[in-house]
């Protein structure tokens, strides 16, 4: 039997830390509109909770990024962690609609900040040791369904002890810690070339497919849902058990959309597709792009 | 490419907007919209079918 080198080892650790975090996240957002819902709050305010995941998006990253490079990226991811798993954990605590949206708030800000650090730090070794990283995307959408599969074959277990699978979870990424600090070239941009680079007018049909994109997804993952539950009455095991598929089939077309963008410029229909939607599909700035726009998914 | 991600994130502005909407014309109209975006890379595809580079 052949001995794992390290690079097979931090593989290993990537695969394993990533996947355990979004098994995680999905087991509190499988289970989070149900402990809303059970402290009376209305379907709006349960998609106010759903959607705060999806507001943290707007301005923390930025603040992530300038945390990481202050900090180093592995106190950020430590601190982060920690922090996430001890509000996760306080979700046990929440008494009222007012204490689970504090919860919530704290929760998903450490959440973005884990996620935009941890997310680029693993997207990087995956690179490093030559993991495809649609398989990396994989990972993780295997880890959103295990989630949800945890509540769906679980219904015996109460939120309080599915509360505690998922804070134990959440400290998967401390285990990117010991993969030490990555070094990036750093590369003087200037913010106005940024800016007229970001907002050229060929990237217009790309935008629009990603903001519909985005846009409909985040309205679904919050008023769908809660309208969804409440009007028909879904029990947890049954609203486990459709975002169990939803996730599944979300990560098996990941890689599907991977290779199929891999080959969008020679291919014949793909490469119509991108040619009209993204005609700088082929440049590595814009794939870059299009990996870390599926990170909406993650809080 | 941090930038154009930052840039698109800002589209969740809407989400608390779509509280008042759902409110006043009711949740049915909050939840045609993932329907209506949905067709918009179709419109796309089309309208570069139609107007080739």
């Amino acid at each position: 039997m052949r001995r794992a080198d390290g690079s097979e080892i931090v593989a290993i650790i990537i695969v394993v830390s990533a996947s355990s975090y979004m098994m995680a996240i999905y087991i509190l957002k499988t289970i989070l509109p149900f402990i809303a819902f059970g402290l009376g709050a209305s379907d709006i305010l349960v998609a106010r909770i759903l959607y705060i995941g999806f507001i943290m998006f707007i301005f923390v990253p930025p603040i992530a990024g300038y945390l990481s490079d202050v900090m180093g990226y592995r106190k950020t991811i430590a601190v982060a962690t920690i922090a996430e798993s001890a509000l996760i954990l306080a979700y046990n605590l929440a008494t009222n609609y007012s204490e689970l949206l504090i919860i919530r708030v704290l929760q998903a800000f450490f959440g973005t900040v884990l996620s935009a650090s941890f997310l680029h730090v693993s997207s990087i070794y995956a690179r490093k040791t030559g993991v495809y990283i649609g398989y990396l995307r994989f990972a993780q959408a295997m880890g959103m369904a295990l989630g949800s599969l945890i509540v769906a074959l679980f219904p015996g277990f109460t939120e309080e002890t599915l509360i505690i699978i998922a804070t134990i979870l959440c400290l998967a990424p401390l285990l990117s810690i010991l993969l030490g600090e990555i070094e990036e070239s750093e590369v003087k941009v200037r913010r106005s070339y940024v800016f007229r680079y970001v907002l050229r007018r060929d990237l217009l049909y790309y935008y629009l497919c990603a903001l519909a994109n985005i846009v409909s997804i985040s309205i679904m993952f919050s008023y769908v849902v809660s309208y969804m539950i409440e009007q028909y009455r879904l029990t947890r095991q049954i609203y486990a058990t459709i975002l169990f598929l939803a996730t599944t089939i979300f990560g098996m077309s990941s890689i599907v959309a991977s290779k199929l963008c891999d080959r969008a410029p020679r291919g014949k229909w793909p490469a119509r597709i991108y040619r009209h939607s993204a005609k700088h599909i082929h440049n590595p700035d814009i794939r870059r792009l299009r990996g870390s726009y599926s990170r909406t998914y993650t809080i | 490419m941090n930038t154009a991600d930052t840039l698109l994130n800002i589209s969740f502005v809407v989400l608390p907007l779509l509280e008042i909407v759902t409110e006043s014309y009711g949740i049915e109209t909050t939840l045609i919209l993932p329907a209506v975006l949905s067709l918009v890379p179709v419109a796309v595809f089309l309208v570069g079918k139609q107007h080739p580079s």
